[in-house]
Formats: C-alpha cells, sequence, structure tokens
C-alpha cells in the first residue's frame, strides 16, 4: 500500500511511521457506513491557528448544530457547507478553525470524543469541497468550557 | 499543500459480541463460606463449624511517645480495611503486629502464628497518620496480596478555581491538593500505577494535548505533540505505555504510545467517536467507548505485542444505551461503566465477558473507577465524589462543596 506523506511538526513525539506500517499490516474488515470514507485527509501543523480559548475570533458561517449523538452531516450542513467553500475560493488563503462543543450533561471524555468527530466530518467535506486541507485545523471542546462556551450542539467554523 | 491519508484498516471493527469460547465465564473457586466476608466462624448447613479464609490479625504493644496513638490509629485503619479480624487482646491470631512510635515515627514488625517475621519496617514520613497508612497498608498487602487503600489516591477534575483543574485526594476525601495550574484548564487525568506520575489533557495551548506530571517534582512533559485534538490518557497496568485518543490522521483513533520510546500506534479503526481507554490489568486489551452516531457503546481491542500483530476488536454489550467511561476491575473480571437508564446515566458492573450485570448507583452518576482492591467504586454525581462498596451497596460523600467534581480516577 502506497502512503502519501503526511506534514507532521517537526517536533512531535510520535514516530508515526511505526502506526502506519503497523496499519498497513493488519488483516480486517471495514465497518464504514454511508459515503466512501476510503481515503481521510490528516491534518497539517497547528502553528498559525488561534484556539476560541486564547481570544474572540470570528465566526465564518452560522453554526452547525446537531441532535443526540448525531455525527453524520445533514443537507442543511451541506448547503452551508458549500456556501463555506466558495466563499474560501475567492481569495484561496484564509485559515478556518472548526470547534466543537457538546451540552454539559453528557460525560466528559465521550463530550470531547462526539465533539472532535464532528470538527473532523465537517473538515472532511469542506476539503472535498475544495478547500486546502492545511488551512483547515479542528478543536474538540465537549463541555469542558460550558460557563463561556456555548452549551448546545455545536461546531462553530472561526475564521483565522 | 494538502495532506491525504489512505484509511487504515487496523483492526477488524467487526461489531458483533465476543464468542463465548474466546472469553470464558470467570471462574469462581471455594466454597459457599468462603464466600462469604467478615463472618469468622460459620455453621455449615450439616451443622459443622467452619473457619472463614479471612485471617486473624493481632494488634500487640506499640511502645514510644506516640505508641498508643498509633495503635489506635493502625486499629482504625486495619478495621477500615475489612481484610482481617483484628483482635488487640489475648486471643491466638494468625499475625501478630507490633512495634514503636516516637515523635510520629513509626516501627512496624509483622509475625506470623509460628513466630517467623514477615517484615520490619520504619516509617519516617513527616506525619504520623502518613506513617500508620504506610504501615496498614504494608501489613494487608503482606498477609492478603492485595493493595490496601490506606496510602492510595484519588485524582479528579474540579471547577472550584474558576477553571477545571486536576486535583488529588486520599481515599478519605482529605488531603486535597491542586496538582494542574494550566492556563485554560487541565482535565482528563490519570494516575500511574506506582503513583508517581500524573497524565492529563491540557489545554495550555488552547488546544488539548496529552501532558505527564511528576507528581513529586512537578517536572512535566507533553506526550502528544500533534494537530488536533489528543485526550483521554490511561496508564498501561505497568505504567510503560499510554493509551489516548488522537485525530490527527483526521479522525480520532485510539492509539497506545510508549513513553519510553516515544513511538505511538494506532490500535482502532472507527468512523465515529472513540474514546475513554482503559486497560485490562494483563496489559493485553483495551476497553474504550465509540459512538458511531447511534449512541455509546463499548469495545474491546487486543492491543498488538509487534508490530504487525492481527488484533481482534469487539463490541461488548452492557444491557443499557449509551454506554462509555469502561474501567476493568483491578482483577479483570468485572467492568464498570457509564451507561443512560431511562434518560438518567447510572453506574453499572457487569461481569467480563459474560454474565450478570448490575445497576450500581442511578441518578445521575457518572465515570466509574475500581478501588486498588476492588472492592469499592469512586464515582461523582451532580458534581459529588462518592466511594461505593459493591458488596454491601453502601456509599458515603467523600467530598463536596468542592466546585463541580468530575472525572475522578482511582490509582491502579
Amino acid at each position: 500500500m502506497d502512503f502519501p506523506t503526511m506534514n507532521l511538526p517537526s517536533a512531535s513525539l510520535l514516530v508515526v511511521s511505526l502506526a502506519l506500517s503497523a496499519c498497513s499490516l493488519v488483516p480486517s474488515m471495514s465497518f464504514t457506513k454511508g459515503k466512501d470514507a476510503s481515503v481521510v485527509y490528516a491534518l497539517g501543523p497547528r502553528e498559525g491557528f488561534s484556539s476560541p480559548l486564547n481570544g474572540s475570533l470570528r465566526l465564518a458561517c452560522p453554526a452547525f448544530e446537531f441532535k443526540g449523538s448525531q455525527i453524520a452531516l445533514s443537507s442543511a450542513h451541506e448547503s452551508e457547507l458549500v456556501k463555506l467553500a466558495e466563499e474560501w475560493k475567492k481569495d484561496g488563503k484564509s485559515r478556518l478553525l472548526i470547534a466543537g462543543y457538546t451540552p454539559p450533561d453528557l460525560p466528559e471524555d465521550h463530550a470531547r470524543a462526539l465533539s472532535e468527530r464532528r470538527t473532523l466530518g465537517l473538515r472532511q467535506r469542506l476539503i472535498e469541497l475544495g478547500i486546502e486541507g492545511a488551512n483547515i485545523q479542528t478543536l474538540g471542546l465537549g463541555n469542558d468550557f460550558s460557563q463561556t462556551s456555548p452549551a448546545s450542539h455545536v461546531a462553530l467554523v472561526y475564521k483565522q | 499543500m494538502t495532506c491525504r491519508v489512505p484509511f487504515f484498516l487496523l483492526a477488524s471493527f467487526a461489531v458483533a459480541l465476543a464468542p463465548a469460547s474466546l472469553h470464558a465465564e470467570p471462574e469462581v473457586k471455594g466454597s459457599w463460606w468462603q464466600k462469604i466476608p467478615l463472618i469468622g466462624r460459620l455453621i455449615s448447613p450439616d451443622g459443622e463449624v467452619k473457619k472463614t479464609s479471612m485471617p486473624r490479625l493481632k494488634l500487640a504493644e506499640f511502645t514510644g511517645g506516640t505508641g498508643a496513638s498509633a495503635k489506635t490509629g493502625l486499629q482504625d485503619e486495619l478495621l477500615a480495611s475489612r481484610e482481617f479480624f483484628v483482635a488487640t487482646g489475648e486471643e491466638t491470631a494468625d499475625f501478630t503486629l507490633s512495634g514503636s512510635s516516637i515523635g510520629g515515627r513509626v516501627n512496624g514488625r509483622l509475625l506470623d502464628k509460628k513466630g517467623k517475621q514477615l517484615f520490619e519496617r520504619s516509617y519516617a514520613a513527616p506525619g504520623l497518620d502518613e506513617n500508620i497508612k504506610a504501615l496498614a497498608d504494608d501489613v494487608i498487602y503482606t498477609i492478603t496480596g492485595m493493595p490496601g487503600m490506606a496510602t492510595s489516591r484519588i485524582v479528579f477534575v474540579s471547577d472550584k478555581s474558576g477553571r477545571k483543574q486536576v486535583y488529588v485526594c486520599d481515599s478519605d476525601g482529605r488531603e486535597v491538593q491542586q496538582v494542574t495550574h494550566d492556563r485554560h484548564g487541565a482535565v482528563s487525568p490519570t494516575i500511574s500505577p506506582d503513583a508517581s506520575m500524573i497524565a492529563f489533557t491540557s489545554y495550555r495551548s488552547g488546544f488539548p494535548d496529552v501532558r505527564l506530571m511528576d507528581i513529586h517534582s512537578g517536572w512535566e512533559r507533553e506526550v502528544s505533540d500533534t494537530p488536533g485534538s489528543s485526550a483521554g490518557p490511561a496508564f498501561s497496568p505497568d505504567g510503560s505505555r499510554l493509551a489516548m485518543v488522537m485525530s490527527f490522521i483526521g479522525n480520532p483513533e485510539i492509539f497506545v504510545s510508549d513513553l519510553n520510546s516515544n513511538t505511538a500506534a494506532c490500535i482502532s479503526d472507527s468512523v465515529g467517536a472513540p474514546g475513554s481507554p482503559s486497560w485490562h490489568p494483563d496489559g493485553k486489551r483495551i476497553a474504550f467507548s465509540n459512538d458511531d452516531g447511534d449512541g455509546s457503546s463499548i469495545y474491546i481491542v487486543e492491543v498488538p505485542e509487534k508490530e504487525g500483530q492481527a488484533t481482534r476488536l469487539f463490541r461488548w454489550s452492557t444491557g443499557w444505551g449509551d454506554s462509555t467511561d469502561p474501567e476493568w476491575s483491578p482483577d479483570g473480571k468485572q467492568l464498570a461503566f457509564t451507561a443512560r437508564s431511562s434518560g438518567q446515566w447510572i453506574i453499572g458492573v457487569k461481569s467480563y465477558a459474560g454474565g450478570g450485570s448490575k445497576v450500581i448507583q442511578r441518578g445521575g452518576a457518572m465515570h466509574p473507577s475500581w478501588s486498588p482492591n476492588g472492592r469499592y467504586l469512586c464515582y461523582t454525581q451532580h458534581g459529588e465524589l462518592f466511594i461505593h462498596e459493591i458488596a454491601t451497596g453502601g456509599r458515603r460523600s467523600i467530598l463536596k462543596n468542592f466546585g463541580r467534581i468530575t472525572e475522578p480516577r482511582w490509582m491502579r
């Protein structure tokens, strides 16, 4: 199997090649649902991206709302994502940070995982719509900042 | 530059129950009277008087200026452990503990029935209480082979300071200390088996990263320095590896990071939201939760021992919906978890791999964690920290009015 090179921070403590080689050798079955998910897009370096925790950021579009355990994107999400991708293509340079939030009543670790999964789903679709992957970073905050963050199942896209 | 990575097919994510042949029902050994705790002599159905397997420990003289206080404190600790019958009179006993205490220092000596010395140790921590607890745990471990609880610690998260930070306390909810002082907060702590290190998720950079802290020196280092989110670390039983969630490959997945070589390998293959990894005591399996859009379930994956080894992954049904936060009992025979029942969060325990399950606590209880001896669970309920005795169902709040407490984890 041919693996394209991933662009990871040089300071990373992880030897990713070990993970990749291990992954390639293990026989398994996929349980992928729905759309073809045979290709996912690795995240680029975080340098140059600002976290919403470090200051107020400008939203690039309305919030993406999710219901319950929903992680799949809806048709409402799709139309907003198409608009966002078209907007991005006007300059082709701007950076986007997608941050996921959940209500405070969920178990904390599950909330983090769920919010991160949603942001990565949005990122994947934006890349498929033409935005360069290195310009999108994700952040799953779950309900860790429920006093100051949205208290519902949403993902917010911030323009950097 | 666009980074494209194939969707790795690492482990069989066959959504199926584990075959019965793979995980046999836990074997119950011993005759009926041995399974009943806290009763010294029992009369069997045929009228025969039987002794239980619970040892009798005689607490003999403790000399020195603080000897009497030491003896009283030891008696309390040893009785609370429920591991022995503690005798202070002249009765015959299986073990005898004696010693001395001067100025808070404690010297303890444990003999068996034949008078053979099992150990003699000195404890010179600054406080008498600390020394008593250390001696009590050594006595418990020497006699039962199980770790005591007196010196065990619970790490947890509280927003008392205005931000979520990691704290540590003893098993009575006392000696609370703040461990992290991160700019934006720190969450999901876990404590190493030797209690020297804490791993946690830090928001210091504005993004969730996993960090490691030496409890005694305060020295810290970053374990993950990757894009996306890294969270939810869990120490392996030998303390040399961390399981955690990382999303730098474009999907959140469970990774196992070797702390000595700083390498990591992905052990899951999910299109959902995996989280809350927990190691089996044998270090060969990890339970974790995964939500692929229709509620969270618990999965068990084998950890490859070497590169390229095939691993299996199974869905493990708890019998309840939205199951998450799995944690294996110290003997590996049960899993505790958080689940949803009738719209409420509950704590459940189920035998691994088959057998019955039961609800331990309803009404919004979350995030169970086993005591080192497997007799208790700690968990949070409405921001309060509880410990709960499995056998009796008795529970008590050990810490409240300390902000909102979440994510407790008992030292293993």
